[in-house]
């Protein structure tokens, strides 16, 4: 008998020894197949993998809610930008932008041919208003001027950010033109009626305000005339009337404007309109 | 041959799946032989296997819809058989005493099946229990030695010895009879 003999005989002993147990099976009550798919089935996830993905969303979303950094998206501050285009931009609490808002037809136009803002570090996205702003020529050697101002929930928050854009400037009289400069404007606690006018007249309320102010110190201006002034000449005029209006005062106190005056507005002065004319021209911005 | 079988056996096994138990049948005669002897050699009790058969049948088709095509369908169902046949195993040592006088050999008999003659059994009579454990395994389960070694906790050299010394002890067996006839 060989070997291959031998191993034939076991396989035959081995298939006859083993009972059937077939009718025993089928008679169970749990003789069916579940064709319906599972869950499991239609995921085509072993219960363990999904409790690993489960795992490492769980850990992703711990970490997330216990870290110190503030919620992303939430609006950390507002900047307010005017280079006659007019911007309001939503930051979040790591200078990433949230949302550019354009608050005239100018900005549409700027903002027409970037492409979006949204999520860029504020430093880049001011890098390419500008650009795009001296490109349609909205920023030029003779109106170099833009105004800002920011919105933030504290003092300390808005002086580092405005001391942040002050740093800029050399940057971007490097990139962009040689005597950019930026001035403070207010942008703050805005009034529904400055909206109104600021959207009316196509400028940014930081404008408005100023051109008020101008007018309230010096009655023989005119709108119309003070709205076609960049930023930089507004901002010198203004610097130049209160300065003189602080003068007369400390010469002439008895001639305040009454408080009975709900205006505050002084009474009309001669030669307003050669004030305006001796207007200095010297670089007042932010950033010299 | 082998290679249609297995064919064959995966195609009922798809019509299984798709919820056709008139496959079954066939489905059982092809892979009891494994499912048998893979639980036979851990719980070594004849009764107890017969029991665990067909839990692992019942096992397999209420897990059927999760298995997939790219395993071998015997060896799915022998990782069943021998997954029930070793919880029951430890399950046993925990719940009874071990006894030492108790027999140890691969077909330990229980109940009724003590009156019936088993041919393997009679066959590989004259083989020590790990021989026979060899045996079953390398001729019947179709087990690689370096597989049965790794299962004896033995040198794969040992157990191609064993194997061969049992091959020699059948032959001497049969050629005994042979000359009684």
């Amino acid at each position: 008998m060989t070997n291959h003999d031998i191993r034939t005989k076991i396989i035959e002993a081995a298939h006859a020894d083993v009972p059937d147990l077939r009718a025993a099976i089928k008679s169970s009550s749990r003789f069916q197949v579940n064709v319906r798919p599972t869950f499991w089935t239609q995921l085509r996830l072993r219960p363990l993998q999904f409790a690993s993905l489960l795992l490492v969303f769980g850990v992703a979303l711990s970490l997330w809610l216990t870290s110190p950094a503030p919620i992303l998206s939430e609006v950390y501050a507002t900047i307010y930008l005017d280079i006659n285009p007019s911007f309001e931009i939503d930051i979040d609490a790591r200078y990433d932008i949230i949302e550019v808002r354009p608050m005239n037809p100018d900005a549409l136009s700027v903002m027409r041919d970037l492409a979006t803002l949204t999520g860029q570090p504020f430093d880049d996205a001011l890098d390419r208003l500008v650009e795009q702003a001296v490109a349609l020529e909205y920023l030029t050697a003779e109106r170099p001027v833009m105004m800002m101002d920011v919105s933030t929930r504290d003092i300390e928050s808005r002086e580092h950010l405005l001391t942040r854009v002050t740093e800029k400037v050399p940057e971007l009289r490097e990139k962009h033109l040689p005597n950019i400069d930026i001035v403070e404007g207010d942008a703050r606690e805005q009034t529904s009626e400055e909206t109104d006018t600021a959207i009316h007249h196509d400028m940014s309320v930081m404008r408005l305000r100023m051109i008020r102010e101008i007018m309230r110190l010096d009655e023989g201006q005119q709108f119309e005339a003070l709205a076609r002034l960049d930023a930089g000449e507004l901002s010198r005029l203004l610097e130049v009337l209160r300065k003189r209006t602080d003068e007369h005062d400390s010469i002439n106190p008895g001639e305040r404007p009454s408080d009975d005056d709900p205006t505050g507005i002084r009474p009309p002065q001669e030669g307003s309109q050669e004030k305006e004319d001796d207007a200095p021209t010297t670089d007042s911005g932010m950033g010299s | 041959m082998k290679g249609m079988n297995h064919q064959k056996l995966n195609h009922h096994v798809e019509q299984l799946k798709q919820g056709d138990l008139s496959v079954f049948d066939a489905v059982y005669d092809m892979t009891r032989v494994g499912v048998y002897y893979t639980i036979l050699t851990i719980v070594k009790d004849i009764g107890l296997t017969e029991d665990l058969m067909q839990e692992t049948y019942l096992k397999m088709l209420d897990s059927l819809p999760r298995y997939r095509k790219r395993h071998q369908f015997q060896a799915w169902l022998n990782t069943i058989a021998k997954n029930l046949a070793i919880n029951t195993y430890n399950k046993r040592k925990r719940e009874q005493p071990v006894d030492q006088d108790a027999d140890p050999s691969v077909f330990g008999v229980t109940h009724d099946q003590q009156e019936k003659a088993y041919a393997l059994q009679e066959l590989l009579a004259v083989l020590n229990e790990e021989e026979k454990i060899v045996v079953i395994r390398f001729v019947v389960l179709e087990e690689k030695h370096k597989d049965i070694a790794k299962h004896l906790g033995k040198p794969v050299g040992t157990v191609t010895w064993m194997y061969q010394n049992a091959l020699k002890k059948m032959r001497r067996k049969a050629g005994e009879e042979d000359d009684e006839s």
